[in-house]
């Protein structure tokens, strides 16, 4: 069981330190500019020794608001810090001769190789899949671009808030009177990280268990755009399109039900509250015993398709409720009912759940160089009881240089130093 | 039905899944070659569907009527047990030591009261993988809590940190984690499946929907751990960058979401604008310059963007080395996107009547394993081929099951 403050017993340490997932005898190379990060962090997170490449210079991910303690400095990026935690870190300048040389070493010393690079520029300088793959016929390639390889649009640029917009998933967010609203922390960039890590995946086993024809490496393609799209299938579902020529919009606090989403109770906190269909008789009975006068107590609302089109009277009653309670006797109580009431949580309640703290998802890690114990998001999922630690903060720039060149590539001190001196690591 | 191409031909799934992000998951696999075994009953029939998106009346069907159900249960097989019944519960037993994986996403013990929970299934199947996916995992002191979609993204953080400053939060429209849970699930069972590959190992998987979400709050949780401070409603500003928006287009709500990250793409913008004074005004020329001015830069590029049509407008912008994107509605994405279309949206046939319908490819292409679609089941269509191919169950025993109600 994970102790909180204890080391975890999951998994042998590796030669590093780190407590090993199940993916402990997996390396990936990780290239990723800020679209494609979450990918190595959950890889990581699942036992990979993933490797970060970043210019001499680093990431520009460094420069990314917000900075620990508000004071800038290359390595007190809050975002590389959550990022890039879990990986290691070495410096290269592979548009080089020299450095193209040492990537093309380091991946032939690896089963995953992670890109974000526009289509194309990895081909010109000799690392594109295609290449790498003369001489590490394993490897599995995967890039993550705003819309794919191939298209007339795949030269085109989309930060997160544009491969939002065109995912469609903006589109759906926020009141109908404001414009329409960028989901919080670049989620179109999560997606296409998920997307990736999990084919990835897929393929890494499709590799163990040797399906295909042909050589073993793969190139996975992933478009920012459709990822992020797949969030809009509910709510936009491309048939209501296709068969009633329906254009779903953003419905501000409106679920899909009908009703409202959101709901302010008496102390002041949100509740998202919804009552399944299932469970109509049980808020019926609450309303009763509240003496909670309400049209929704009549006969036609038992009838499911009646309800769905008169969620306003439903969301009345829900409303006197929430003037009368606060929001964590509502959360408990109606899931005492069985009804669906979730607190609407921000990040000072989240680190304080005891769901959360129970279960011992918070991950701690000590930061040397900063001296500050770092307590974030940990791994999301137990394996058979054992919810595998990174144990590893982020890596400051350059730290295991020496580690992977000299430990995995066998560089002699010497061409060390030399890759240093010219620049290149 | 034997299926040979995809990397996960001959992987097979029980699958237990209901309702969304289940059968999203799922689906995942069958994407990409798995046979998914969809496991449902009539006496306890998945929501999804019933609800949603239907086709036009004189188009109906048995089943499978629901767009959303569609999209999440294409390319599986589907079989119907009546797990009340004993008989039912056996054979749901001997169609796991067939699988290499099982899933479901039901809260507290409802797989171990039908004599399915992990430990029974290992004695079956000792290097079974098994998925439990409930909203709040399968430990702590709110497991038996329920949720849908809009519940996981409110409690898990992401509603707050969104929306427009002075404005009550009405968080993301999307059941957002219905559909990012599926890639963080998807990404364990295949950890999983590899550690088999290697180890011979079985695995018992337990995700809880509402950690997959909270874990996808980028530095918020580090913010507040480190720095004390709760992340700000911005609306589209960027902490990093200016400007940074949705912008009006010519049309009734009609936008064009614009990020411009360097000085020299706002050069590039304000000159493909046709703004040349402001181009050169110092007041707008570094990023720490246009932060300190964003509000004001936003009605100023509201002023150039309103009378472009949004497509025009993406492209000019692009083309000229700006980033630029139309905020798609629905139609965009299935009539005027040239990616979406060729890449993403698939019409695939659906049952005996022609009605086709509209379905997603997965958004990772894998070099040259593309593994065709298929439409979703109707309740219990594999049954007989299941349960001959797999269970060795005769025409006569499967008529006895039928009449004994085990197959319902």
């Amino acid at each position: 069981m994970y102790v909180p403050g204890v080391a975890a017993t999951c998994g042998q340490a590796t030669e590093e330190g780190a407590l090993a997932g199940p993916l402990a005898d997996v390396r990936v190379v990780d290239l990723a500019g800020e679209s494609g990060q979450f990918a190595g962090r959950l890889l990581a997170q699942l036992g990979a020794d993933v490797i970060r490449v970043e210019p001499p210079e680093g990431s520009p991910v460094r420069s990314r608001q917000p900075f620990l303690d508000g004071v800038q400095g290359r390595e007190r990026s809050l975002y590389h810090l959550h990022f890039n935690a879990g990986k290691r870190g070495i410096t290269l300048d592979y548009r080089s001769e020299q450095g193209s040389e040492l990537l093309r070493r380091l991946a032939a010393a690896s089963q995953m190789l992670i890109e974000t690079a526009p289509p194309g520029e990895m081909d010109a300088l000799g690392l594109g899949f295609e290449s790498l793959r003369e001489e590490s016929p394993r490897l599995l390639y995967g890039t993550v671009t705003p819309f794919g390889q191939e298209g007339p649009m795949r030269d085109y640029r989309a930060p997160d808030i544009v491969a939002s917009a065109m995912s469609g998933l903006m589109y759906l967010n926020g009141d109908p009177s404001d414009p329409p609203n960028q989901p919080a922390a670049e989620q179109a960039y999560h997606m296409a990280s998920l997307a990736l890590v999990s084919a990835a995946l897929i393929a890494l086993v499709g590799q163990d268990r040797g399906a295909g024809d042909g050589p073993p490496g793969r190139r996975i393609d992933v478009s920012i755009q459709e990822a992020a799209s797949m969030a809009t299938l509910q709510n936009a579902p491309p048939n209501a399109y296709a068969w009633h020529g329906t254009v779903a919009r953003r419905r501000g606090n409106v679920g899909l039900n009908g009703g409202r989403n959101l709901y302010q109770c008496r102390d002041g906190r949100w509740v998202s509250f919804t009552v399944p269909p299932y469970r109509w008789d049980e808020f019926i009975e609450w309303l009763e015993e509240e003496a909670i006068e309400s049209e929704a107590r009549t006969l036609e609302f038992r009838d499911a398709s009646y309800r769905q089109a008169n969620g306003t009277i439903t969301s009345a009653a829900v409303f006197v409720l929430t003037e009368r309670y606060g929001a964590e006797y509502l959360f408990h109580e109606g899931q005492r009912r069985g009804l669906l009431v979730m607190l609407v949580n921000d990040v000072e309640q989240l680190t304080g759940d005891r769901q959360l703290k129970e279960r011992g998802y918070f991950a701690e890690t000590r930061h040397a160089l900063l001296g500050r114990t770092l307590t974030d998001a940990g791994t999301p999922m137990i394996f058979s009881g054992e919810r595998p630690q990174v144990g590893r903060v982020a890596p400051s720039l350059g730290e295991h240089n020496e580690e992977v060149y000299q430990g995995l590539l066998g560089l002699s001190d010497d061409e060390l130093e030399r890759l240093r001196e010219e620049g290149v690591a | 039905m034997s299926r040979s191409t995809g990397p996960l031909s001959g992987i097979r799934v029980a699958d237990f899944f209901w309702l969304i992000a289940g059968p999203a998951t799922s689906r995942i696999l069958a994407d990409y070659g798995a046979d998914v075994i969809k496991i449902e009953s009539a006496a306890r029939v998945d929501q999804i569907r019933d609800g949603g998106v239907w086709p036009p009346p004189d188009r109906l069907t048995a089943t499978s009527r629901n767009s959303v159900f569609n999209d999440c249960n294409t390319n599986k097989r589907s079989i119907t047990l009546d797990l009340n019944h004993p008989e039912a519960i056996e054979i749901a037993k001997q169609l796991v030591a067939c699988c290499d994986i099982v899933t479901n996403n039901f809260k507290g013990d409802r797989m171990e009261r039908w004599g399915l929970g992990y430990e029974e299934l290992r004695r079956i199947k000792p290097d079974v993988i098994m998925l439990t996916m409930p909203v709040m995992g399968t430990t702590g002191p709110y497991l038996s809590y329920g949720a849908n979609g809009n519940g996981v993204i409110a409690a898990g953080g992401i509603n707050f940190g969104m929306g427009f400053p002075e404005r009550p939060p009405t968080g993301m429209g999307p059941l957002y984690s219905d559909f990012a849970t599926p890639y963080v699930a998807a990404s364990a069972l295949m950890s999983a499946l590899h550690h088999r590959e290697r180890t011979g190992e079985g695995t018992f998987i337990d995700l809880a929907q509402f950690e997959s979400t909270v874990g996808l709050l980028g530095p918020q949780i580090l913010e507040y751990t480190a720095n004390g401070s709760l992340p700000e409603r911005r609306g589209n500003r960027s902490a990093d960058w200016a400007p940074h928006g949705a912008y009006p287009c010519a049309g009734e709500d009609r936008w064009i979401a614009i990020a411009v990250t360097s000085d020299e793409e706002w050069v590039a913008c304000c000159e493909a604008m046709g703004q040349h004074d402001v181009s050169a005004d110092k007041r707008y020329a570094t990023n720490r310059a246009r932060l300190d001015h964003a509000a004001e830069l936003d009605r100023l590029v509201e002023s150039w963007t309103s009378d472009w049509d949004a497509w025009d407008l993406t492209h000019h912008l692009q083309q000229s080395g700006v980033a630029a994107g139309v905020v798609e509605d629905l139609e965009d994405m299935l009539t005027r996107d040239p990616h979406l279309r060729e890449r993403h949206f698939e019409d695939i046939p659906g049952h005996n009547d022609g009605l086709q319908y509209i379905t997603h490819r997965q958004p990772a292409r894998l070099d040259g394993q593309d593994v065709p679609l298929r439409r979703p089941p109707d309740m219990g269509e594999h049954n007989q081929e299941v349960f001959e191919e797999l269970l060795g169950i005769s025409g006569q025993q499967y008529a006895e099951l039928l009449a004994d109600g085990v197959v319902y």
